[in-house]
């Protein structure tokens, strides 16, 4: 069981460098690579293609309201990469630009979505109305039995408005307290995005590049229909 | 068949000659009499070649009081025989059981699906059947299946019932008894348990659906499906609250029905027509159908109307949402509208139509599968890209 528990453990931390050394080889000369905020895999696919002598340049889009595209920036810029940094609002005037979008995910569903981080949706229909392809790569421990009944709200979460707003300035319009019941002001900090299958291109995984329609397969793989039918006798009175 | 260019009018020239035959057809008719001129005339609307299938749905989806049905139902069945010869032009078989009579006594639960009326015939035939070995017993099957299904050439879950019957049947595992009589008690037993997965795929197929219908939600539903009426059901039980608009399904009329139902449940309903389906649909959150046969490329067969709503929903962005059985999926891969057997159903429009216009019966259409986004089975919920790789293990 230990030992188990210990080889996930050490999966989980190293598989991005398989991803790398299958798929950097890929298709990456000379081009504009578009990516948005920061994820672990997406800079060692970089880094990775980088040691590989391909040439290209990343324009990272900084991901607010935690802004990590900076800390990817300053990464990229550590291992000589030539890096352009947008805001999150300039993604649609510079992806006529960039020849591919590179991704991670915090989660891939059933269908072939993508739970990702906040703008991630921004970035994808962007991509999808300039023929950019739009590539996730997600480790096998990404992917998830469910289908997105409610894909706003399905694993996602909402943070705290003080990302946005400083304290102090507002909260006077945001005191439940003060005044008259409840306030006109609301802040919806939403932690991550729904991007539906059809807007992605490709999902590399450490099991290869795929369709979105294919990726039922990968998680037929490692659940079982006995996990998924939820036998809620209580409720449905069976 | 193909009257897709100006050929028409060649055709009709080569087919003013020709009048629709006065008998029952049981093969499906001969291309030229397709576009014959429909004539109202109620004598020649009994003989015109309908779809057995569609009969059966008319006459379960009538709008009639459930009282009223039973005592059709027990009338039925006393003069099963003779009403059996009416709709079915000759019985298929000389011997005393007739599997077609056997089938029409299923047949005539509105409750019961098609294909398990059909498996449950079949189960009664292994029981009649005066087999001694396994072989004999198989070309029995194989008969009265074949019996079964050209009764009704059209009915897409028929075939695909008979034909997983018989797939079962002849897998290696029921054979594997030595003592003819306890293999035979075997696949009897078998075939009961398969009659029990018509209601049980329902409920599973309702509970899947659950988290897909959300408070506050509106449903668009088409005609009057078994399945999706069980979703809606559990979903009201469940006290979630939405709201349905139900299109009225010509020439059926089977939407009236639904409504009639969730009204008794409670649920908001409002009938629109047909052609307000487009006008409806950007209230509209998410359509539910069921279908009559699932195919190869993922797409579905179903009431006429199904096609026109899904690109709808499509270019609305919409999801389209559909509840079948997995004893539904066929192998079939039609490439167009026109490429199955056409399953015919006489209109009524209320008034006499000149001789000289045609009229468009076929009862159902093929949707294909990108205008699909899920489908609920009772093998969990598939996208269409998923279905022929589902039916591969099903008819393995």
């Amino acid at each position: 069981m230990y030992m188990l528990i210990f080889k996930f453990v050490i999966y989980v931390s190293s598989y991005h460098l398989l991803l790398p050394l299958i798929l950097a080889i890929k298709c990456i000369f000379s081009e504009v690579i578009l990516t948005l905020g920061s994820s672990r895999t997406v800079s060692e696919f970089l880094f990775a293609a980088k040691e590989k002598k391909r040439s290209f340049r990343v324009f990272v889009a900084e991901g607010a309201p935690r802004y990590q595209g900076h800390l990817l920036a300053k990464e990229l810029v550590a291992r000589g990469l030539q890096t352009t940094l947008i805001t999150d609002s300039a993604v649609f005037a510079m992806i006529s630009r960039v020849n591919m979008v590179i991704v991670g995910a915090h989660a891939v569903m059933a269908n072939g979505g993508v739970i990702a981080p906040v703008g991630m949706n921004l970035v994808a229909l962007a991509a999808q109305k300039h023929a950019v392809p739009f590539v996730v790569l997600a480790g096998s421990h990404k992917l998830c039995p469910l289908y997105p009944h409610n894909p706003e709200v399905l694993l996602n979460e909402l943070r705290s408005p003080s990302e946005l707003l400083d304290f102090g300035e507002f909260s006077d319009c945001m005191d439940f307290g003060s005044g008259s019941g409840s306030p006109l002001l609301h802040v919806v900090n939403p932690a991550f995005d729904y991007v539906p299958p059809k807007l992605v291109s490709l999902f590399i995984t450490d099991a290869g590049g795929h369709n979105p329609s294919y990726m039922y397969r990968l998680i037929a793989d490692y659940y079982s229909a006995d996990d998924l039918v939820v036998q809620r006798r209580a409720i449905a009175g069976n | 068949m193909w009257h897709r260019s100006a050929s028409f009018i060649l055709d009709k020239n080569q087919n003013d000659t020709v009048y629709p035959a006065d008998s029952v057809t049981l093969t499906p008719p001969p291309p030229s009499s397709i576009s014959t001129p429909q004539n109202p005339n109620p004598n020649l609307n009994r003989n015109m070649s309908m779809s057995a299938y569609y009969q059966t749905r008319a006459a379960h989806h009538g709008v009639v009081t459930s009282d009223w049905l039973a005592q059709s139902q027990e009338a039925a069945t006393r003069a099963v025989v003779t009403g059996g010869q009416e709709i079915v032009d000759g019985g298929k078989s000389g011997r005393a059981f007739s599997v077609i009579d056997e089938f029409n006594n299923w047949r005539k639960q509105p409750d019961l699906a098609e294909a398990v009326a059909a498996i449950r015939a079949l189960a009664a035939v292994i029981r009649n059947s005066e087999a001694k070995t396994m072989m004999e017993l198989e070309i029995e099957l194989k008969k009265a299946s074949d019996s079964l299904k050209s009764w009704d050439t059209t009915s897409i879950s028929l075939t695909a019932g008979c034909d997983l019957f018989m797939r079962y049947v002849t897998r290696t595992s029921a054979l594997e008894y030595e003592d003819f009589n306890s293999a035979r008690s075997r696949l009897i037993e078998r075939a009961e348990k398969f009659g029990e997965i018509s209601y049980k795929a329902r409920k599973i197929i309702a509970m899947l659906s659950q988290d897909f219908i959300f408070d506050g939600c509106t449903i668009l539903v088409h005609g009057f499906s078994r399945v999706v009426m069980e979703v809606l059901k559990m979903a009201a039980q469940n006290k979630k609250l939405f709201r349905v608009l139900c299109t009225e399904g010509r020439p059926d009329r089977s939407g009236l029905r639904l409504a009639n139902e969730l009204a008794k449940l409670d649920v908001p309903v409002k009938l629109l027509i047909d052609s307000a389906v487009a006008y409806t649909m950007d209230e509209v959150d998410m359509v539910f159908v069921g279908a009559d046969g699932v195919v190869e490329s993922g797409g579905i067969i179903n009431m006429m109307g199904t096609y026109q709503i899904a690109l709808v929903a499509h270019s609305m962005n919409k999801p389209v949402y559909v509840a079948a059985e997995s004893y539904k999926f066929a192998r079939l891969y039609p490439l167009d509208q026109k490429d199955m057997g056409p399953a015919l159903r006489p209109i009524d429009f209320g008034v006499p139509i000149p001789s000289k216009v045609e009229v468009e019966t076929s009862a159902r259409d093929y949707t294909p599968p990108q205008y699909l986004t899920l489908l609920f089975t009772d093998l969990g919920v598939l996208t269409p890209s998923v279905v022929s790789d589902e039916l591969i293990q099903l008819y393995l």
